[in-house]
């Protein structure tokens, strides 16, 4: 049956992507790039430049010695990707490493980068934290033209207008359709579990955004095709950097958990803003960027990321929020005082849990959800 | 007459006494008040007659002042959901503001009507500043410098600052109600040059072999690059200190009071990388001074020595925060230190809320142990939050330096005896 071939594709993708990235390289010959997690980085440059981009957002590995880098307690996403590197897991898979600094571990990562894996460039690319002047802009766009600049050193294809117009193209469309995705995974979740959501997107962030467009656009056409499902147990919107661990997910399964939509960084928050076509397309990243909203990595001083998923909720018909917090994430960690106060009076309902991304459950998140669903009457 | 006859540190305990006091009667006569981040271009505030609180200097004052009252202002910010992990300054301030409950000791600050943030010491200052601008509905100006991963501040991040600096005049100049003072400005900078120009010739009288000075001295005078970098006041009071230095150097005294060697310097010179652990200050002192070890170098006070003569330096300058700079520039900063300041040995503080403090140590330690054959350690502590430091590790840790410090001085006394 498609459909069930369709969910396994996402799931081979999501558990080996190493196994894909290597056959993309083969099929097309081109080089591909490590894009850090958490920097929105600039996937539609790399797509222009001829390579793969490649989220690289840590693993389920213990880094051991990524601790003679990082101290111990510091956050998993950098400590796992920094592991991964080390240990040789992208030799030969990525062929550069783009690399923003959206928080201060982000610029110790691109520095620990270029001493522990010298094997791997790092091409850094600073985005301003400031985004409503237009120098702003314009000192973006010369921050993209010099990292530009060394991804053509490397794939020796250089970027041109029509070749950005093409990625842009590219990108937005694949925004559009994991959007359509989400919207309308929410009737079907017996189908669209919390773990087949997460390997819908997390296949998102290795996958030529191209070939990944036309897998999603057939399964979201096939649940359009078939009648909603009552769902009887608790429905969410989750928010938070990532939500990666299986057992995490199929806990939230047992539980009768479904996600119904959701505010994470390395889920909806890569697709929910479109680049405006226009004369620069420098200009246009540019634009993109300081378009972004409600998100704990950006810079925001009125704090819409709260009122957001509120708003976010009623109209997935959400009867809670899920937040889930990574250790020593900073953004995140000033974020939650907010947001918890908007939803309390909000009057939404909210889960907030701890889950690593280097480690795989922790049994006290499991016993809180199973509590959460019990307080919820359901 | 008055001030003739006291010390550089009777005047510098006058100016910060002042300091909170002038503060407070600001408010009380209806001025506005900011709260700032340390490292920004604070003349633009200086020069129009805006009062600043520095929280990261507050919190540090209130966690050596009382420790007590500390964890109380932590408990309260952790209680309203601010995880432990975050830069325990921060936890201390936004206890602080949402407790409402004064810390007295003559520290108490008001309210904030505007909020300052610059990004170049800490990204995570930002989101700090951003809840308390959310918090009281309240202007937020926010000095945004890209991380220089570079060798030198290109040409584009220095443009894309100076120019934010004109929109932040612009701020600056509704907040106060009255057209920005360029003359003014311009004058203050001249005064803020001429004071980091004495900070860092303070510094590197410090540094001189023999000290003539505790190491530790250097954090009080620095409150003062935070609180009043563009001020005369700052300017007379670092004057006095730095002839006391040259006044030291040339009597062959000193004031450190731990164990010395024949020449009469401290028996160790030490770098201290990462913040001070200033709730336990004094205990940290009194154990590297029982160890013969003299705080001769210290990265962190280094950061408040920035000179600048025209906005392009200035910016760049800001930029270039050694905190904000990659692997080489952090490396080439601790090396200028411990090649010219003969440092024995490198004493880190993982400060375990401190990210852009310990997020390149672990590394950076061993690269500059290898390079220059002198050993590192490294111990668990914290800026503010009194719960962290263990003085057992402390010690130990210490103790397996000054070990090692105390093998390499005999080898080396040995290898000169053969060259003899």
């Amino acid at each position: 049956m498609r459909q069930e071939e369709l969910i396994a594709r996402f799931a081979e993708v999501a558990n080996d992507p190493k196994g894909y990235v290597l056959d993309w390289k083969k099929r097309t010959g081109r080089k591909a790039f490590g894009v850090m997690a958490c920097t929105f980085g600039p996937e539609e440059l790399i797509y222009a430049s001829g390579a793969l981009p490649v989220g690289t957002w840590g693993g389920n590995v213990a880094p051991n010695e990524a601790f003679q880098y990082f101290p111990t307690f510091y956050c998993s996403l950098l400590t796992g990707t920094l592991q991964l590197g080390m240990q040789g897991a992208y030799d030969g898979v990525i062929d550069a490493f783009v690399c923003g600094t959206g928080c201060d571990g982000l610029q110790d990562m691109m520095e620990d980068w270029k001493l522990a894996v010298p094997s791997i460039p790092v091409i850094p690319c600073v985005y301003p934290q400031r985004r409503d002047l237009e120098i702003c802009k314009q000192y973006m766009i010369d921050e993209l033209r010099i990292a530009g600049a060394k991804m053509t050193e490397i794939t020796g294809q250089k970027v041109t207008d029509l070749l950005l117009q093409k990625a842009m193209y590219v990108y937005n469309e694949h925004n559009a359709v994991m959007r359509e995705f989400s919207a309308v995974a929410g009737d079907h979740l017996d189908i669209v579990t919390p773990l087949v959501r997460r390997n819908v997107f997390k296949s998102a962030r290795f996958m030529d955004k191209a070939e990944h467009t036309e897998l999603v656009r057939e399964f979201t056409e096939l649940l359009k095709s078939l009648p909603a499902h009552e769902f009887d147990g608790v429905r969410v919107v989750t928010t938070g950097i990532i939500i990666d661990s299986e057992d995490m997910l199929k806990a939230m399964e047992t539980n009768r958990i479904g996600v119904v939509g959701d505010s994470v960084v390395a889920e909806t928050k890569l697709y929910d803003t479109d680049i405006v076509n226009g004369i620069d397309l420098y200009y246009q990243l540019a634009q993109q960027w300081c378009d972004r909203k409600g998100c704990s990595i950006l810079e925001d001083y009125r704090k819409q990321r709260g009122p957001m998923i509120v708003e976010q909720a009623k109209a997935c018909k959400a009867d809670a929020v899920l937040v889930n917090s990574l250790k020593f994430c900073e953004p995140e960690a000033y974020d939650y005082p907010i947001i918890r106060r908007v939803f309390a009076e909000a009057g939404l309902p909210e889960l907030h849990i701890d889950i690593e991304n280097t480690y795989s459950m922790n049994e006290q998140a499991a016993t809180r959800m199973q509590a959460f669903v019990e307080m919820l009457g359901k | 007459m008055g001030n003739e006859k006291k010390t550089s540190k009777q005047l510098l305990r006058e100016v910060q006494a002042n300091y909170y006091e002038d503060i407070r009667q600001a408010h009380d006569r209806g001025e506005k008040i900011g709260y700032a981040a340390a490292q920004l271009p604070k003349e633009m505030f200086e020069c129009m007659g805006l009062h600043l609180v520095y929280p990261e200097n507050h919190s540090a004052a209130v966690s050596a002042k009382d420790r007590e009252k500390a964890e109380f202002y932590l408990q309260t910010a952790e209680n309203s959901g601010y995880a432990a992990d975050l830069c325990s300054y921060s936890r201390i301030n936004l206890g602080y503001c949402l407790a409402d409950d004064p810390v007295g000791q003559g520290i108490d600050v008001p309210k904030p009507d505007f909020m300052v943030v610059g990004n170049n010491i800490c990204s995570m200052t930002m989101h700090w500043y951003e809840n308390l601008a959310w918090e009281y509905d309240i202007p937020y100006i926010i000095f945004d410098s890209p991380f220089v991963w570079e060798d030198h501040v290109p040409e584009h991040k220095q443009e894309y600052i100076a120019r934010q600096m004109q929109s932040i005049a612009d701020q600056i100049a509704e907040i106060a109600g009255r057209p920005f003072d360029y003359d003014a400005f311009r004058e203050t900078c001249a005064i803020s040059d001429r004071n980091a120009e004495l900070y860092h010739e303070a510094l590197e009288l410090i540094g001189h072999d023999p000290s003539p000075a505790n190491g530790h001295d250097q954090l009080n005078y620095m409150s003062l690059m935070v609180t009043m970098k563009g001020s005369p006041k700052t300017t007379e009071v670092l004057e006095l200190w730095v002839q006391e230095l040259k006044d030291l150097i040339a009597a062959h005294e000193t004031t450190f009071k731990g164990e010395k060697d024949e020449t009469g310097d401290a028996k160790y010179r030490v770098l201290f990388d990462g913040v001070a652990c200033w709730p336990q200050l004094k205990y940290c002192n009194e154990c590297m001074a029982g160890c013969g070890c003299n705080w001769v170098a210290a990265p962190y006070t280094n950061l408040f020595n920035q000179r600048y003569t025209d906005i392009r330096e200035q910016a760049a300058t800001y930029a270039f925060l050694v905190c904000n700079t990659g692997m080489d520039a952090w490396q080439a900063d601790r090396g200028y230190m411990i090649e010219n300041w003969h440092v024995d040995g490198i004493l880190g503080n993982i400060t375990r809320s401190c990210k852009p403090m310990i997020g390149k140590m672990p590394v950076s330690n061993r690269l500059l142990s290898d390079k220059y054959g002198i050993p590192s350690t490294t111990f668990d502590g914290d800026q503010s939050d009194p719960r962290i430091l263990s003085k057992a590790q402390f010690e130990t840790r210490l103790q397996g330096l000054v070990e090692i410090m105390e093998q390499n001085k005999q080898k080396k006394a040995k290898n000169e005896e053969k060259v003899d």
